[in-house]
């Protein structure tokens, strides 16, 4: 009984975030999650690649910079971060002008709902 | 003559949601302002100022429509309605000193077309001498993307984005004046239609003396631990530059220094704060 309370209890994520106003599943909060905890950690990040890559700096200051910035955790990186469809949560075929997958663009450019989208004839 | 009753009632509608108020007033100067017989009622000097109807008188091809009373509005069509018919007037570039470059663009030619000849004629009323509307080059975005929803890579759709650009430059004028310019097209704004303005300044000759001191003061900049602390500590806007010296202060990177080092970071953590 007690371990289903102990998982009633558990968090998805480690740490607080907000929900992202676009279509919503399980990989769009992963991303959502990873982009909101690279942008609060985005000035340790570069301060630290400030430390460890300024050759002006003494050698053993520049080595505990660089452990440090590799000991943060991967959902930090902004490597981590990849574009998903607004509109479908799709990961592969985004059109990142729009944010959108190929489909839903192709739907919404049909539509009219993108200015200045037409049938490309040449 | 449809056309023009049409005009006039817009314009007229236009006004009437700004300020009802003065209307009457701005229409009677309006119409005044007419080529027409009563010439006498408004004072020489304010035309002779503007000279707007001299301009009109001399612009090609003479063709003014008749004097008739707009049902609407039961007042003539005024000079610069009328003037809606030409293509914008401008003044004389005399000085060929380049103020600014405005340039508008947008995914359709006729909002654009239409803003942009708005600007010239604001221009001109402002007393700006400007040049333009010079087309620039259209940019074309092309996207191919598959048709269906799922696999099937075969059948293929294309799309495309024009973007039309129109710029206009303003010469010889006020900073000041630029300025109104630029608000007024702020002011009445036309939906689609993006400005981008590039302001230009003219610098005196002793300009390049001073960049060599900005140049010198940047030398000794990030050469060893002392330099690097000052620049940070003097780069108080920054915050990636607050957090690199909180975390050298940090006992994980003290930990690292020898003593000499560690009283100095300490020294520039007192003068930050």
């Amino acid at each position: 009984m007690s371990q289903l309370i102990k998982a009633a209890k558990m968090k998805r994520f480690a740490n607080p975030t907000s929900i992202p106003s676009t279509y919503v599943n399980a990989r769009v909060l992963r991303d959502n999650y990873k982009r909101q905890m690279m942008a609060q950690n985005e000035v340790t990040t570069r301060a630290l690649k400030f430390i460890a890559r300024n050759s002006a700096l003494p050698q053993r200051l520049r080595l505990e910079a660089q452990i440090q910035l590799t000991s943060m955790p991967n959902y930090t990186r902004s490597t981590q971060i990849r574009g998903r469809c607004v509109d479908s949560g799709r990961g592969r075929g985004i059109i990142s002008d729009f944010r959108l997958c190929r489909y839903q663009f192709r739907m919404q450019a049909l539509q009219g709902l993108l200015p200045g989208v037409k049938k490309g004839v040449w | 003559m449809i056309r023009l009753t049409l005009l006039a009632r817009r314009f007229s509608t236009c006004l009437a949601t700004r300020k009802p108020a003065n209307l009457d007033a701005e229409l009677d100067k309006l119409a005044e302002l007419t080529v027409g017989s009563n010439q006498t009622g408004t004072p020489k000097s304010k035309l002779d100022k503007y000279q707007l109807i001299e301009t009109f008188k001399q612009y090609d091809p003479k063709v003014q429509t008749e004097r008739v009373i707009v049902p609407g509005v039961n007042r003539p069509i005024p000079v610069n309605v009328e003037l809606n018919y030409y293509s914008p007037l401008k003044h004389q570039v005399k000085y060929g000193d380049l103020k600014a470059e405005v340039v508008f663009k947008c995914f359709d030619t006729r909002n654009l077309e239409f803003f942009s000849d708005f600007a010239l004629r604001a221009a001109y009323y402002l007393g700006i001498p400007a040049t333009g509307a010079k087309p620039i080059p259209v940019r074309r975005e092309r996207w191919t993307v598959i048709k269906a929803p799922f696999v099937h890579a075969k059948s293929k759709e294309n799309f495309e984005r024009r973007t039309y650009g129109r710029v206009i430059k303003l010469w010889d004028c006020t900073d000041e004046v630029v300025d109104i310019f630029l608000a007024y097209l702020k002011q009445n704004s036309v939906w689609g239609v993006g400005v981008k303005a590039s302001l230009y300044v003219r610098e005196p000759l002793s300009m390049g003396e001073s960049m060599g001191k900005i140049e010198g003061e940047g030398d000794k900049v990030l050469s060893d631990l002392d330099s690097t602390l000052e620049v940070l500590s003097k780069d108080t806007e920054n915050p990636v530059a607050g957090r690199v010296l909180e975390l050298l202060k940090s006992p994980a990177f003290t930990r690292c220094m020898s003593e000499e080092e560690r009283a100095k970071v300490e020294q520039t953590r007192e003068a930050s704060l």
